[in-house]
């Protein structure tokens, strides 16, 4: 848990590379993450394109129904091309991606595109706010019990935080269903999920369960995380340093000892976002809100190869440049990390 | 020390409080409480819905929110479908009454001449599409046509009887079928979700929106589709020009699709919906036990069964049939399964319909485990196997039956062995392919015997997966399809549920459990024992 990253430095500053050899350095790692994120992609959805094909199951026994006859069956096959080897659908549409083209769902005929323009902000916002919410009760509460470990606030965060995590994400949406969507209860909403532009506060109302019921683990895990950190780097040299220049401890606490502290807890939160983008199968299903998630769950059941694809072609494009960007973010933060590259 | 003491406490406390909160909130959860021996009865109850005349003058105004159990998939009726807006967006053609007769409905009248061969429909002069265009005998032919030309559509089967049909003049179709076929107004009438000829759509739409029109649909119904976000919810408007003079009440319909059934029943429960489509058993019994709640409920045909593969040992043997049916305890498995509560099924057709009979009923085999064992015991000394494969979904009560069915099996000498599949999978592999001996299926309720006692016990049926076959029924079910005498064809059907009792074409043990339910402010609620809701005369009381 601890950071391997953040061990903190006395040396004296190296000397900063000129601009433009730090402008080509950058562009040069970019390049690198952007060849990096293409054989990505071409082993995700070829990968993907070859599993859901060995899945057993047929795609268009699903499509025709339970009532078809095999005929039926098989007009349906012909018609969704089905009956080609799988190379040449998997070469198609690879060639249909290159020119914008992500094909049409199986079962509704929807355009893959447009149902991922509808699910990708849904789920955008839900990550987004769920991740921001956990670092807003994670870190002032990790700063805070790193200071003073063992006491009060460490010891009551500690229990219930990983009270409320271990309890499975199911679980603690139902109970919060009880508790604020119940009847006698009910201030919130349990389903109804309002698009954002449509109306943001109904939006935000529809989504403050799921979110909460998102954060809680995370936030669980991210106080951990940066506690021990923290108190790792209050241990180090230049904050002994400091203290005795007679700094208070707000001060070395939030502006000597956070910033060197918080590297896994960035990598950590980078890996969450991209795994949130994905969609949250549970908390989707439960609140009934359209993300991600539910596409693509419901894909694979349903057999659903072009809707599925595509979802983990962005999927997979979302986690690639989500990591990207906390690289990036590393060079902003560590000057080490710039020397180094 | 004391402050760590105190801490200490605190965290006691703490954790106390979060427990005992914890489990309040458990307590309160619906689907706790579980049925006690006095809690009431599941059984039908306002099953096409409520007593129009009686719920006093209809309030206009208002939108009704539905909660369903699963997304809508297109309002396309040449594709395999569920949608509970569709009957909204576009009407029926004709309806069933609550006798399960079709009726006309947005058509005028539906009348044969010669015994079933040439069909007649008249159609209701002025009636509109929410485009603006008519409702003629050329959007109907243009509708049919699509179900002839499309092999897959659900409605093929009965487009495919039709040798030509004929706009007699604006205002009648004439259809000429290719043999006498009495059951084929039906065809105008069944649900949308399984597939109907009498789902018309506005020809322009049809070609402004070519493949694109199961999202965007033009009917003459008493809605019109406002805006529809995938797997989270479609929006409908009044439709203005309405045929039926006043109606629709509502101003608008909201459908939300809630998978969750914990999720569902706690939106209708906490006022988030005011009606929701139950797609299960514990949804009916619990909004039965809740005085706030109106419940629409009918068993109809149909039931939930095991299918027995007949083309194969051991089930092509009466004996094991016969033993397995006996060998099931149904007080036990209502008492483990369904909560105390269990409408049982004894034969296809409904107890209480005109097509059971006394005989029909005796000839189903009642439970008798020493009967059952000894047929087994029979069965195994002549050289047959006992141990038998029993394949099903891995859905949650699906692997709980699986699990009793096998201790049920174990005191009769039969070795069951569940195994388990993914909805995909098991549509594909298990049945479509007829790869097993034993199976699950969820094949109920059903408004009318046609199409569906058809599709499961006629020689290649398209839900017979069990391949059971009896030439006798066969004939009695075409002959019944073809005539249009209805006091004849219930006797028809009568000696086909005789038939297939004695034959035991499947293992029947209890009804299907599709309900409505809805807030006691939801008036007006018509609808068919499946999933189908008409909304035109659906009005809110507040």
């Amino acid at each position: 848990m601890t950071a391997t990253v953040a061990t903190a430095t006395t040396d004296p500053p190296a000397p900063r590379a000129p601009l433009g050899a730090r402008r080509r350095q950058l562009l040069r790692r970019i390049r690198k993450r952007l060849l990096h994120l293409v054989l990505v992609l071409l082993a995700v959805t070829f990968l993907a394109f070859v599993v859901v094909d060995l899945l057993p199951g047929d795609a268009a026994v699903v499509v025709a129904g339970d009532n078809a006859t095999p005929e039926q069956v098989q007009q349906v096959r012909e018609t969704l091309q089905l009956d080609r080897p799988l190379l040449v659908r998997y070469v198609d549409w690879l060639g249909g991606v290159a020119t914008g083209d992500l094909g049409s769902s199986f079962r509704t005929g929807q355009p893959v595109a447009a149902a991922l323009a509808e699910r990708i902000p849904v789920s955008f916002e839900i990550a987004i706010i769920a991740q921001i919410l956990a670092l807003l009760v994670a870190v002032p509460l990790a700063v805070y019990s790193a200071y003073r470990p063992g006491r009060l606030v460490d010891r009551a965060s500690m229990t219930i935080g990983f009270g409320a995590a271990a309890m499975p994400q199911f679980v603690f949406g139902m109970v919060l269903i009880v508790l604020f969507a119940g009847g006698v209860t009910s201030i919130l909403p349990a389903t109804g999920f309002t698009p954002f532009v449509e109306d943001p506060l109904r939006n935000l109302r529809s989504i403050i369960l799921p979110c909460l019921t998102l954060m809680i683990a995370e936030a669980a895990v991210y106080r951990q995380l940066l506690r021990s950190d923290m108190i790792s780097t209050l241990q180090e040299d230049f904050i002994l340093m400091a203290r005795s220049k007679g700094l208070g401890p707000r001060t070395i606490l939030l502006r000597h000892a956070l910033r060197p502290s918080s590297f896994s807890l960035i990598t950590l939160s980078g890996v969450n976002i991209g795994r949130l983008l994905g969609g949250t199968v549970i908390v989707e299903t439960l609140f009934a809100i359209p993300g991600l998630g539910q596409l693509i769950v419901q894909a694979v059941f349903n057999r659903d190869y072009m809707i599925l694809q595509g979802a983990l072609l962005f999927v997979a494009v979302a986690y690639v440049v989500i990591n990207m960007l906390i690289d990036l973010l590393y060079l902003a933060l560590d000057p080490r990390v710039r020397r180094d590259a | 020390m004391r402050a760590i003491r105190a801490s200490r406490r605190m965290v006691t406390a703490l954790a106390t409080l979060l427990t005992a909160g914890l489990l309040a909130a458990c307590g309160a959860a619906p689907g706790i409480n579980g049925a006690g021996p006095g809690g009431p009865d599941i059984r039908t109850i306002h099953p096409y819905g409520g007593d129009l005349a009686a719920e006093g003058t209809p309030k206009s105004g208002g939108t009704l929110t539905m909660g369903t159990d699963r997304e809508a998939v297109s309002f396309d009726p040449t594709v395999q479908n569920t949608n509970q807006a569709a009957s909204a967006v576009y009407d029926s053609l004709l309806k069933f009454d609550d006798q399960g007769v079709p009726k006309p409905y947005l058509a005028s009248s539906m009348d044969t001449s010669d015994g079933g061969r040439t069909w007649r429909m008249g159609l209701r002069p002025g009636v509109v599409f929410s485009d603006g265009t008519p409702l003629d005998a050329a959007a109907v032919i243009t509708n049919v046509q699509r179900h002839i030309d499309k092999k897959s559509s659900p409605g093929n089967r009965y487009a495919a009887q039709i040798a030509s049909m004929r706009a007699v003049d604006p205002q009648t179709v004439e259809f000429m079928l290719k043999q006498p076929f009495g059951s084929f107004p039906s065809a105008f009438a069944l649900s949308f979700n399984i597939g109907n000829l009498g789902t018309i759509i506005s020809p322009a739409a049809l070609a402004r929106f070519g493949d694109q029109i199961g999202a965007n649909p033009v009917g003459a119904g008493p809605f019109v589709l406002k805006s529809w976000a995938r797997d989270s919810r479609m929006e409908l408007t009044r439709n203005p020009t309405y045929w039926q003079q006043g109606m629709p009440y509502l101003d608008g319909l909201e459908f939300r699709p809630l998978p969750d059934t914990e999720t569902r029943y706690a939106s209708i429960e906490n006022g988030d919906v005011d009606l929701i489509f139950g797609g299960y058993q514990t949804e009916l019994l619990r909004g039965l036990q809740n005085p706030n709640l109106t419940v629409y409920y009918g068993s109809g045909h149909g039931a939930e069964y095991v299918y027995f593969n007949q083309q194969k040992a051991p089930f092509d043997d009466h004996r094991m049939r016969e033993a397995v049916v006996r060998g099931i305890d149904l007080d036990a498995l209502a008492a483990t399964q369904f909560r105390g509560q269990m409408e049982r099924a004894g034969g296809y057709f409904g107890d209480d319909s005109k097509y059971q009979t006394p005989e029909a009923a005796a000839a189903w085999p009642a439970f008798d485990v020493a009967k059952a064992k000894a047929l087994v015991a029979e069965y195994v000394a002549a050289g047959g196997s006992a141990t038998i494969a029993y394949k099903t979904t891995n859905a949650p009560n699906r692997v709980a039956f699986a699990e009793f069915l096998q201790a049920q099996m174990a005191a009769i000498g039969i070795t069951l062995q569940p195994q388990f599949f993914d909805l995909a999978q098991y549509s594909s592999s298990v049945v479509q392919s007829r790869d097993f001996q034993m199976a699950g299926w969820v094949g109920g309720p059903v408004d009318t015997p046609y199409p569906a006692a058809q599709n499961l016990l006629r020689t290649g049926g398209n839900t017979n997966f069990g391949g059971y076959s009896n030439p006798e029924v066969d004939a009695l079910l075409d002959q019944a399809a073809a005539i249009t005498d209805e006091a004849e064809r219930t006797k028809l059907y009568q000696q086909v549920q005789l038939l297939t009792n004695q034959d035991i074409a499947v293992g029947y043990y209890s009804r299907g459990y599709l309900s409505t339910v809805a807030k006691p402010q939801v008036k007006g609620v018509v609808r068919y024992l499946t999933r189908d809701t008409f909304f035109a005369t659906t009005w809110l009381d507040r």
